[in-house]
């Protein structure tokens, strides 16, 4: 009953609701619509709180539990230790300020903002790494395609080969520069290309979506369930 | 607080570089500080969010009541939802499968507002805008850069609906149709714009990547600027 | 993974077809359908859950490895038959598929079911001399207990569960009893013979399970010197002192040979253990004891009758006659001899002398060694009987005189392989002992039987033997005679047998047996030059072109004609595997292959190359910062060719009017803080200078906390609280976070508040964020909003479509576009942005640069090393 009749009988009669609400120019259904997504964004709160406590439980199990006495068992206790600490002291901090508080503030801006700009500027080294191995790893003309028209946007991405002389020192000529036009046809033609793939790619998807969210909503697809 | 907010982020992303030195314990333990510290204020935020909303839909009830339907049921589902946490638990572990009921719940309006957004918000907008593309009203060029969309287009989404068939099923004859020269062709035509696409892509992530790096290059060259110029001082 | 046979694609083990081209993969794994788990194919329930994965009909099918019956010969391969199909007839013994049964024990005893059979076109004929090294050869056909077996060759060894139940004093349980804790008293008493050998207060716990358990670790000198100049790898002696006299004598005979040892004395004839001769396994210790005392051979009634029947058989009966050495065997069957070997192989039989003294060295009978050691073993020490000075007077080879019945008195040869069965206690038999021969016909083998039995029924009833006495010296024939040992081949007087064909009857034997015939050779002249077939090579698989790869194995038992046709329950599954491999090697090496599997020099490059895009990266950037003087401006925009979108944009906020609302949607992390920020600074400043109302909101948790810090850093009127026009929605939510991701977009979007607002502009770094705000946007239908994106430089490519259709009033992605934007509207150029911009082009140079080198670095590998086909 539990694990996936009433479940099931739930995402149906919502799924449907809110489906029909959002078709049909009925006031009723529309208002319905609303209250039940409303409801939704509740129930997805507790599952933010619910991650938290996870969060929580696992590090302080790591924190608690007998480990060989090694340095890297304690660097990793160690680690458990700040994450627990930071987060706790976070958790309380924006719960009592607010986001707009002093303290969420200085979160925000001296620790998010730098730490996980810093984590995506490493990905920089590790993106070249990966496009100069890319072709290493798989010898294939679509790979080859791939690399040159990376190459190309980045070249092109802030006007460096642009017949306006972009970056260019003077002295170093390009074949676009010989001839200005080359250069942006070519690359008018990359874009359209691309913009072309990227439409079939998000068509292809939106379709999948449809169909993955019609499945569930007349119950042949139980993620909810395990099933 | 801006030197403090500036030298803590200064530190912070030196921590974070030295990875390039090598996976080292001052690496992991600026990593723990930040995803503590985002974990920390996401849960803040939802707990401020469904106390907020709480007292708002209160405040906006005729009874002036907190306890009326549309406030008390997604509480109690929420706390539904919290004996899924529970699956180690001996006593509540096998409660956790009232936890099904919320999540059904979730998945349903998801599913639903997936389903119309797919629907109107991109197969329809994104049909409508390829067929646009081509008009003589756009000139030689427009036309021609309309066209091309539109057949790259259409060779994408074949190649990849022909390509993400399920192949268990296929018989011999279909797979010797698969086989036939120009559905081969247009999958790699297929691949090869897809390739393009991703390309694209590739470069504009690593763009993203290098105005992060450059940013915070910036401002480890500008705190140094700044500490060079108390130190002249 | 599995390879798929048609495009090369990898695929994983539990997928039927390929995910690439469709075509069929064959089956190396079996998903369980209850758990999922992958089993090999050859099993018949879960590994893990233990369902069962084959229905009844299915089991069939299962690889013949599963098989547990070991009655049969288990197929050991796919492509080696090991069993005759057509039904083979072997002295009237039918051999065919499924009727390995049908071979005697004691013969069956011998096979081995690792054993190929595989039959020769006969290449004999005639009778020649032949050297020792082809008879090993050409003795791998025969039958081990006629001397057969070959060097070269693996023999057929009786497995120990396949011959009788031995007794337990053979068996080792006495060793169990041992284990116990029983009294060595108490232990099964020994057969006396076997007492004999080991010593008066031997007990079977002593001995035989130690050495059954040694598995014939014996001593190599014991037996080297005796046997041949080569000596066998393995040998099981006898203690001198223990053996029985004709051993005795036959040992000592043997002394002057070189390379002899002292026998050890702690030794047990192990082959004796696995080669139990059948009729005696139950045998009471007693009867065998009482044999052995009497100290006389007899001829066991198996072969007495065969010689009884062999000397009446007529000529010309049919095209199969008695060989040679059976017709000595008729011959000398009234010779005595003395003692017999307590118990003998089948492959060793003992002829006594004809005055009942020791005969000829009879080798002690030994474990099992390897086949075609243990072959040439027999032959060399049978060599060894043509001793001129010990040979009987009938100068028959020491084993071949064994044969002989014993005289009254002499102990029971204990034969191995034939059942004992009632009435056939071995019993002292003379030359007029004859007929009681045919007393116990099961003792004869069947094959060997029927032989006699074909004959009698095709031709005219035999002839009464002779008298062996009416013999004259038995002709050795020219291939034993040159298995004599050094030194004894010219002692031999051999005399012409005088035998009329008339005297013999025609024995059915088989063509194969025929075949084997040695071929008469000159003395003194070079062994003719064989015919033998050669080995055919391998027509077709992994192996073609190839020759000996396999071994050339002979059947003991199957004839020239035999072709295996017989079933065998291979799977499906492996023969398709099978296939796959035959058809993926038959492939040409200049088929082309589209994926490349070679790959440059790795660990140190990698590092390298890795150190040098860290340190152009982060410490060429960084000193850039100093090093790139003010006044040169790297990066210069066109607003048209770069923003495209910029211009829509501007037009679309330069309509609002003051006092508009616009919902500002904050959807980037922070790590794209500060590129957004860059990004937004000119938007926000424009609808700053239009004196809008600014509502923020966001999906992320962070959003809101990122909008006070972005009003901040734009307006940096103080604190957040002072920012202009920025304000959070309050009515629910609170905070501006909307929690549910797309569920609370539609739910905002749902409310008045949104609805009323005047355009929506979304700032975001995450694709799908942007595209549900898009999409939710398009479900209000006449509502909807008109929409403006901010959007960093990696997730433009990926909303390009949306951004080009005509939902979306006005875009910018990236840091350039935004330069353009604040060109458009004729923003002075910020330093600072206009220095980060620079940067940002130097590290776009970098890292194009190094791309470069690597596509060219690859290109170049690629061309001057070898590619790799990707066959396996």
């Amino acid at each position: 009953m539990f694990r996936w009749f009433l479940p099931t009988l739930f995402a149906v009669i919502v799924g449907l609701l809110v489906l029909l609400g959002s078709l049909l120019p009925i006031p009723t259904l529309a208002s319905l619509r609303a209250d039940l997504l409303s409801g939704a964004a509740v129930i997805a709160s507790f599952a933010m709180v619910l991650a938290f406590a996870n969060v929580l439980r696992v590090h302080f199990g790591r924190l608690v539990a007998k480990q060989a006495k090694s340095v890297h068992a304690t660097g990793q206790r160690f680690a458990s230790l700040i994450l627990l600490l930071s987060a706790i002291a976070s958790f309380v901090l924006v719960l009592l300020q607010g986001p707009e508080g002093i303290a969420s503030q200085t979160i925000v801006e001296g620790v998010l903002i730098p730490g996980q700009s810093a984590l995506l500027a490493l990905t920089a080294v590790t993106l070249v790494l990966t496009g100069a191995r890319i072709l290493r790893t798989r010898w294939r003309a679509s790979s080859v395609l791939f690399l040159v028209v990376a190459l190309l946007v980045l070249w092109t991405t802030v006007g460096i080969g642009t017949p306006s002389g972009i970056g260019m020192p003077s002295g170093i000529g390009t074949p676009a520069l010989v001839y200005p036009g080359i250069l942006e046809t070519v690359m008018r033609f990359v874009n359209a290309v691309a913009t072309g793939g990227m439409r079939g790619l998000l068509l292809g998807v939106a379709l999948g979506t449809v169909i993955t969210g019609l499945r569930i909503i007349v119950g042949i697809d139980r993620p909810h369930s395990g099933g | 607080m801006d030197i403090v907010g500036l030298i803590v982020g200064a530190i912070l992303t030196l921590l974070i570089f030295s990875f390039l030195l090598g996976d080292n314990a001052l690496y992991r333990w600026a990593l723990a500080l930040i995803v503590g510290a985002a974990v920390g204020y996401a849960a803040a935020m939802a707990v401020r969010f469904v106390a907020q909303g709480w007292v708002a839909r209160a405040s906006v009830n005729d009874q002036g009541t907190t306890t009326s339907l549309t406030t008390m049921a997604p509480l109690l589902l929420g706390c539904l939802l919290l004996f899924k946490g529970f699956t180690s638990s001996r006593l509540l572990g096998r409660l956790s499968i009232v936890g099904n009921i919320p999540l059904g719940y979730l998945v349903g309006a998801g599913a639903a507002v997936s389903v119309t957004g797919a629907l109107m918000g991109t197969i329809f907008p994104l049909a409508l805008t390829t067929g646009n593309g081509v008009r003589i009203e756009r000139g030689l060029l427009g036309l021609l850069q309309g066209v091309v969309i539109l057949l790259t287009t259409i060779v994408t989404l074949l190649a990849f609906s022909t390509h993400a068939r399920k192949r268990a099923e296929a018989d011999v004859r279909q797979k010797a149709s698969d086989r036939a020269g120009w559905r081969r062709a247009l999958r790699q035509a297929g691949e090869a714009f897809v390739a393009v696409a991703l390309g694209t892509a590739f470069a504009g992530a690593i763009s993203s990547a290098l105005t992060a790096l450059v940013m915070r290059l910036w401002q480890l060259a500008a705190l140094l600027d700044s500490v060079m110029n108390l130190t002249r001082r | 993974m599995i390879r798929c046979p048609s495009c090369g694609t990898f695929n994983h083990d539990s997928q039927r077809a390929c995910r690439s081209c469709g075509s069929a993969l064959p089956q190396t794994r079996r998903r369980c359908p209850e758990c999922g788990a992958l089993n090999p194919v050859g099993n018949l329930f879960c590994d893990r859950c233990n369902t069962r994965l084959l229905d009844a009909e299915d089991i069939n099918q299962r690889p013949a490895s599963d098989s547990t019956d070991d009655d049969h010969l288990s197929v050991k391969g796919i492509s080696l038959p090991t069993r005759p199909s057509t039904p083979v007839s072997i002295a009237g013994t039918e051999i065919g598929a499924g009727q390995q049964t049908a071979l005697p024990d004691w013969l069956a005893g011998l096979v081995d079911e690792d054993t190929e059979f595989e039959l020769t076109e006969p290449a004999l004929t005639g009778q020649d001399e032949v050297d020792l090294g082809q008879a090993r050869e050409e003795s791998a056909s025969l039958p081990h207990w006629l001397g057969g077996g070959d060097a070269s060759m693996p023999a057929p060894l009786p497995d120990a569960a396949d011959v009788a139940p031995l007794p337990s004093w053979l068996a080792g349980e006495a060793k169990d009893a041992e284990a116990s804790g029983a009294a060595a008293g108490d232990a099964e008493p020994l057969p006396d013979w076997l007492t004999d050998v080991l010593g008066p207060g031997a007990t079977a716990d002593e001995e035989i399970p130690a050495a059954q358990e040694a598995g014939v670790s014996l001593d190599e000198d014991a037996l080297s010197g005796r046997l041949s100049e080569k000596p066998s790898s393995e040998a099981l002696v006898f203690a001198e002192s223990e053996l029985p006299n004709w051993l005795a004598q036959a040992q000592a005979l043997t002394s002057d040979g070189p390379g002899r040892g002292d026998v050890p004395t702690d030794r047990v004839p192990v082959e004796v253990m696995h080669t139990v001769p059948d009729h005696t396994a139950g045998e009471e210790p007693g009867e065998s004891s009482a044999a052995v005392e009497e100290e006389a051979l007899v001829l066991p009634d198996w072969l007495q009758e065969i010689v009884a029947e062999g000397a009446g058989v007529a000529e010309g009966a049919g095209s199969e006659q008695l060989p040679d050495w059976l017709v000595e065997l008729s011959r000398s069957v009234d010779t005595e001899a003395q003692g017999a070997p307590p118990a003998v192989s089948a492959s060793e039989v003992f002829l006594p002398t004809e005055d009942g003294s020791a005969p000829a060295p009879t080798p002690a009978p030994r474990a099992q060694p390897s086949p075609r050691a243990r072959s040439s073993e027999v032959f060399e020490e049978e060599a060894a009987f043509t001793d001129a000075g010990e040979l009987p007077v009938a100068a028959v080879p020491g084993w071949l005189s064994d044969l002989a019945p014993m005289a009254p008195g002499v102990g029971t040869p204990v034969f191995v392989g034939q059942p004992l069965t009632e009435g056939h206690a071995p019993q002292n038999v003379g030359t007029d002992a004859l007929p009681a021969l045919h007393e116990g016909p099961e003792q004869v083998p069947e094959w060997l039987r029927d032989m006699d039995l074909q004959a009698s029924q095709s031709g005219p009833a035999p002839e009464p033997v002779p008298e062996l006495g009416d013999l004259a010296r038995a002709e050795v024939p020219a291939w034993l005679q040159e298995l004599a040992p050094p030194g004894t081949q010219g002692d031999v007087a051999v005399e012409p047998a005088v035998v009329s064909a008339d005297m013999l009857a025609p024995a059915d034997i088989p063509e194969w047996v025929e075949a084997l015939r040695p071929e008469a050779r000159a003395e003194g002249a070079p062994p003719p030059a064989r015919a033998i077939p050669p080995t055919p090579a391998e027509p077709e698989g992994p192996l073609e072109g190839l020759v000996g790869v396999l071994p050339a194995v002979t059947a003991v038992d199957r004839p020239v004609s035999a072709r295996s046709t017989a079933v065998i329950g291979i799977p499906g599954t492996i023969v398709a595997q099978a296939q796959l491999w035959q058809r993926l090697l038959e492939q040409p090496r200049s088929a082309e292959r589209s994926v490349w599997y070679g790959r440059p020099s790795d660990r140190k490059g990698s590092g390298v190359f890795r150190w040098l895009v860290s340190v152009l990266l982060v410490a060429g950037l960084f000193l850039a910062f100093w090093l790139i003087p003010d006044g040169v401006q790297l990066a210069r925009v066109s607003p048209t060719q770069v923003a495209p979108g910029a211009q829509a944009l501007v037009e679309g906020i330069d309509r609002l009017e003051p006092g508009d609302t616009i919902i500002m949607a904050i959807e980037y992390s922070p790590a794209y803080a500060e590129e957004m920020s860059r990004i937004a600074a000119p938007i926000l400043a424009h609808l700053r200078s239009r004196q809008v109302g600014v509502s923020v909101v966001s999906s992320l948790p962070e959003g809101a906390g990122l909008g006070y810090a972005l009003s901040s850093s734009v307006y940096a009127t103080g604190g957040p609280q002072d920012a202009v026009g920025m304000t959070s929605t309050h009515t629910t939510g609170g905070d501006g976070y909307l929690a549910g991701s797309a569920s609370g977009i539609a739910e905002y979007l749902a409310r008045e508040e949104a609805v009323s607002a005047d355009r929506l502009v979304v700032l975001g770094s995450e694709p799908q964020r942007l595209i549900w705000w898009l999409e939710q946007n398009a479900l209000l239908g006449a509502d909807a909003l008109p929409v403006s994106i901010a959007t960093s430089a990696g997730a433009g490519p990926l909303v390009l479509p949306y951004l080009e259709s005509s939902w979306v009033e006005g875009w910018v992605a990236g840091l350039p576009q935004a330069l353009a934007y604040g060109q458009i509207r004729g923003d002075g150029s910020d330093g600072d942005f206009v220095r980060v911009l620079d940067l940002l082009v130097l590290a776009h140079w970098v890292v194009a640069a190094l791309l470069l080198v690597a596509l060219l670095y690859t290109l170049v590998y690629a061309c001057t090393h070898h590619r790799r086909k990707g066959a396996g």
